[in-house]
This record gives structure tokens, sequence and C-alpha cells, in this order.
């Protein structure tokens, strides 16, 4: 039994995951704190990058794809396109300012205490030494555990995903 | 890179996209916040399928030890669909009252 974080092997795989993360949280500031609200969009498209990398880390190939796709592609111009439709895009919109400050640090803290505490004392069996045969093709098994186990939430996202367009569609129709 | 650390940078990220969603006055802000949030549960669901042991799975067959990846995947299906209604309301909004303000769109009557 060993207490503590068991790492990975591969060293060169924990200097990237540092990095990746590093770098997911230092745009993720710059999301919270740009006043300039076009900056922060292009931060969100940085940090949808670095988390496509993470995802690659994790051996989720098809959801990095996935995420580069509909986030980077698709959500993003979606913002940017809310961004420019309306006005003072340039100077910073004055309606980007603060408020409750100290308020939302006294519910943020302790979800980053909790998560260091519960990092530094739990133990969790690494089993990626055991296991490496897991993902031959990380594709073909999602693709065989969608389809035949998650063949129903499957098609209720797809409905889902329709319904959210009509009602979009519907909702910014000239009248 | 284990679980634990991937566990702390999404706990970190969900933190981080709370703070801006409370703190935020802009809606679209407030928006690009819960995209943040929804980036540190994707991340933990996919850390869970890749670090979950092969024994805690039901049966030796290798189909069930995905299910952290395919809930990732219905939860960017529901990111989507969020994001588009959102911004439509945003664009609905913008056009009758002119405003961004979170605060002051509170009037849901006329």
């Amino acid at each position: 039994m060993i207490l503590g974080t068991t790492m990975d092997s591969n060293p060169v795989i924990n200097i990237v995951f540092f990095m990746l993360s590093l770098m997911t949280i230092i745009v993720a500031f710059g999301v919270i704190r740009s006043t300039n609200i076009f900056r922060a969009a292009l931060f969100l498209m940085c940090s949808f990058i670095t988390i496509a990398g993470l995802l690659i880390l994790l051996n989720a190939e098809f959801l990095a794809a996935i995420q580069i796709i509909l986030n980077i592609g698709a959500v993003s111009v979606l913002i940017l396109f809310s961004i420019l439709l309306s006005k003072n895009v340039e100077k910073g919109n004055p309606s980007n300012q603060f408020k409750y400050q100290f308020l939302s640090l006294v519910v943020i803290i302790p979800i980053i205490l909790i998560a260091c505490i519960s990092f530094i004392h739990t133990w969790i069996p690494d089993t990626t030494n055991s296991t490496t045969t897991i993902y031959p093709s990380s594709i073909v098994e999602m693709a065989r555990t969608m389809l035949q186990r998650y063949v129903l939430p499957f098609e209720i996202a797809s409905i889902l995903l329709l319904s959210a367009m009509i009602g979009a569609l519907s909702l910014i129709r000239k009248r | 890179m284990s679980l634990n650390s991937v566990l702390l940078l999404g706990a970190i990220l969900f933190a981080i996209g709370l703070y801006g969603v409370m703190v935020k006055r802009n809606v679209i802000t407030i928006l690009m916040c819960l995209e943040l949030m929804f980036s540190g549960v994707i991340l933990s669901a996919v850390a869970f399928s890749r670090y979950i042991p092969i024994e805690l799975s039901s049966e030796s067959n290798t189909s069930f030890i995905l299910d952290g990846q395919i809930f990732a995947l219905f939860i960017m299906a529901v990111v989507a669909a969020e994001t588009t209604v959102g911004v439509a309301l945003i664009i609905c909004v913008y056009r009758e009252s002119k405003t961004l303000f979170s605060s002051d769109i509170s009037n849901l009557q006329n």
C-alpha cells in the first residue's frame, strides 16, 4: 500500500502535463481578469486548445478532436459573434466590472482547499502499469460502448441538440 | 500525472469558472465562465475513465471502462445546446432592452 499519489513512470508525460495544466490555469485567470471582453473570448479559445491537449494526454483522442471541432470551431465563433453584435467592444465594456468579489471568494476558496486536501490525503490505486492494453484503439471501443450500451442516451442527446437548434432559431427570429 | 492531479486541475478550473459566474456582470462573460466550469467537469470525467481499475468494472468486458468518456461526450453535447440557446437569449434580450448587464435584466414580464 502506497500512500500519496503515484505518478506515471514516464517523466516526459509528467512535464507535458504540468506545463499544459499551468497554461490552462493561467489562461483561465486571463478569462476572468481581462476587462476587454473580446480578449477574454480569445483567452477562452486558448483554454479550449490546452484542454484538448490534456484530453490527448488522457488517452481520449476522439474527445480531443470533438473539443477542437465543436468548442473552438463552433462555440467560440458563436461567442465572438454575440460579442460583436453588442457595442462597446474595443474600449472595454463598462458592464464587465466586478461585484460581490469577497463574497464569492468565500465560496471559491473552500472548493480549492477541499481539492488540495483530498489531493494530499487520498489514496487511489494507479493501475495504469498493469493495464496498458486497455486502449488498443480508444475510438473503436468508444463507438462500441456508445452504440451498444448507451444508445438510448445517444438518441436523446441528438433530440436535445435538434430541439436546441430549433429553439434558438425561433428565439432570434424577427417578428 | 496521476488521477489526483487531474482532479485537482478540474477542481481549480471549476472554481475559477464559478468565481467568474458570480463576479462578472456581463452576460456573455458569464456564459464563457460557464464554459470553463464545464471544461473542469469534462476533465474530471475523462480522468476517471482513464484511471479506473479494471477490476471495478462488473465484467471482464472491456467496453465497460469507457463510461467516463461517454459521459464527457454527453456533457459536450449539453454544452453545445446550452451555448446555442444562451447566445440566442442574449441576442434576443439585447435586441429588446439594449443592455448586457445581468443586474438590468431582471424584468421578465414585458
